[in-house]
Parts: structure tokens; sequence; C-alpha cells
């Protein structure tokens, strides 16, 4: 994906597999990152704490996972595939 | 993991951006996370430096390359420097382009160059307390009112919410027939009827101010784009 950026052609999967796959992967290394560090880790004046914590948003904002799972599944699947989840509550 | 693959002239931007984040951020972030929220200042130095919009034209003040490659090194820099709560990317990257991608030009051209000196601070406010990653659920609605739109409706979780001059808020413009018709408009500081909320307390990114704005209604918005393309409101 990152090569398809500086080339500037990436698609819509691309972009949703992008966004999902890196924010994810960023969570996980965060989330190893605490665990490394043990109890320390867990504590404020340790800097992997806040990184856990800044970390986590990202996989909801501008655009969450799920909803770029939808994207990619639309990619996949056709246009004319209805998610279940976007049915009208 | 694919070569890393910068120009020379990105390289010589990553140790300025670097040296600027370790002289005017990164002394004050602790201050910052305490009060909340970024010091206006903060934007107005990077924006004088040239670091916090590069790619608008030279017209409007930025460098006018739209490499992505700039923003890279400016979030990994601000990674690097654990410093993931000055969000410039934010302004820059987030909100800036809705002006050329859906903007005229005369709007552009009136608000593009202060947001590249830092002087207006950007937002966008799509969520609601009702409709999150499912946008086309938001009740937010635009109603023409003779020269001038009336916006209807409550935001929340807007990003750069309290330094905010300029908010680009996404409202329906047709819903009754036509829950797709979506508009987004430009709301300054000042307008009437926009009443900021206070700045939410959050689990990380503390320094990042995010608020919400509850019960706007808001008189003459500027309107960029209908995103049902069935009129094009950028006058």
């Amino acid at each position: 994906v990152r090569g398809g950026v500086q080339r500037r052609c990436v698609d819509r999967r691309g972009c949703g597999q992008g966004k999902a796959g890196d924010q994810e992967l960023q969570v996980k290394a965060a989330d190893i990152g605490v665990q490394l560090h043990g109890g320390a880790g867990y504590m404020d004046e340790y800097p992997i704490s806040r990184q856990f914590t800044d970390a986590k948003i990202s996989t909801i904002y501008a655009g969450s996972s799920e909803v770029m799972k939808i994207i990619i599944s639309r990619d996949c699947l056709g246009a004319d595939y209805q998610p279940f989840n976007t049915r009208n509550f | 993991m694919l070569p890393r693959n910068f120009t020379e002239e990105q390289q010589m931007f990553r140790d300025a951006y670097r040296r600027f984040l370790s002289a005017e951020i990164v002394p004050h972030m602790e201050k910052w996370r305490e009060a909340g929220i970024v010091d206006r200042e903060a934007f107005r130095r990077a924006g004088e430096q040239g670091f916090l919009m590069v790619w608008p034209d030279e017209q409007y003040g930025g460098m006018g390359d739209d490499d992505f490659r700039f923003e890279q090194v400016i979030i990994e820099e601000a990674a690097y420097a654990r410093v993931g709560d000055w969000y410039s990317t934010l302004h820059s990257r987030l909100v800036g382009p809705y002006f050329t991608r859906f903007g005229s030009p005369e709007q552009c051209q009136r608000f593009l160059p202060g947001c590249v000196r830092g002087e207006s601070i950007l937002a966008i406010a799509m969520t609601e307390p009702d409709a999150g990653s499912d946008l086309a659920g938001m009740r937010s609605t635009a109603v023409e009112d003779g020269d001038h739109w009336v916006l209807n409706g409550s935001k929340t979780y807007i990003s750069n919410g309290i330094n905010a001059d300029i908010v680009i808020v996404a409202a329906k413009t047709d819903p009754d027939n036509n829950p797709h018709a979506m508009t987004l408009f430009i709301v300054e500081r000042g307008m009437e009827g926009f009443e900021r909320g206070r700045n939410l307390k959050k689990m990380g990114l503390k320094a990042q101010d995010t608020a919400s704005c509850s019960s706007m209604t808001s008189g003459c918005p500027r309107p960029m784009y209908s995103v049902s393309r069935t009129r094009d409101l950028s006058t």
C-alpha cells in the first residue's frame, strides 16, 4: 500500500486495507510494548503507557476498522452486496 | 520491509522538522497535556516556518508540493518525538484539502492562506451523538433561508474543537427526499448560534482538544459542495 501511495495509485480496497491494517498493527505493537515493560509500562511516567492509549483511537477515528472492512468487502464482492450491518436500525 | 524512499529535499525537511519539534513542541507538551489543549501559538510557529501545510499552492502560501511523503515525515517525526497529541495532520491533511477538493477558488483564496500561516485552525464536525461510523444516519440539517443557510443539529467528538476557527460541518440538505444529499458547510468562529461545548476528557491524546457542540443553529454558513451532486453549492 505504501508503494502505491508513493506512486499515487491506491484504489479503495488499498486505502481500506492500509487504514485498517496499519492502525490495528499500531495498537498491537503498543500493546506488546506495554506488556514488555510489565507494571512499569502501566505507569504514566513511562511513555509506552501513553503511546498505548494514544494508539487506541486510531482504529476508531476517520472510519473505524469495521467500516474499512465494509469498504474492502464491497470492493471484493461488488457494489450490489449489502453488508448485514448497513441495515437500518 | 519496503525500501524507504525519500528525496533529498524531504530528508532536509525531516531534519528541520525534528529540530522544530524539539524546540517548539516537546518542551511544552507536558503543560499542554495538563491543560488538555495545545497552545494556539504552536500552530502559528509551525505555520511561520512552513511546517503546517506543505501542499497548498504557492499562491496560498504553501510550497505547492502535494507529495504525501512530506506528511509521512511529519507523522513519523511526531511519533518518534512521542508528541502524537500535536496532531497537525488533522489541520493540514484531513481538513485542509476539503477547500481545494470541494471549495471554490474564491473560498481557497479566502481561507487557505490563514490556515497555512497557522492563524486559523481547522476542524471537522461529522460525528453526532447518534451517528458515528454510520454517517448516513446523521440528523443535522441545513435549509436555505433567503440568502443564507441555517444549520440545525448537534455534533460531537470534534478534534481541535476548542482551538478551531473554521469548522467544516456536514449536514443533510434534503433529508425528506434524499438521505444521501449531504453538504459540507464552512462555519467560522463567532458565527451566531454556533456554541462549543466543554473540552472532553479522553483516554489518550491528552493535549488534543476535542469538543462537542450542542444544539447548533447557525446562520449564513458558506456551503462547499453537495455530496449528492444534485446541486453544486460552491458559490
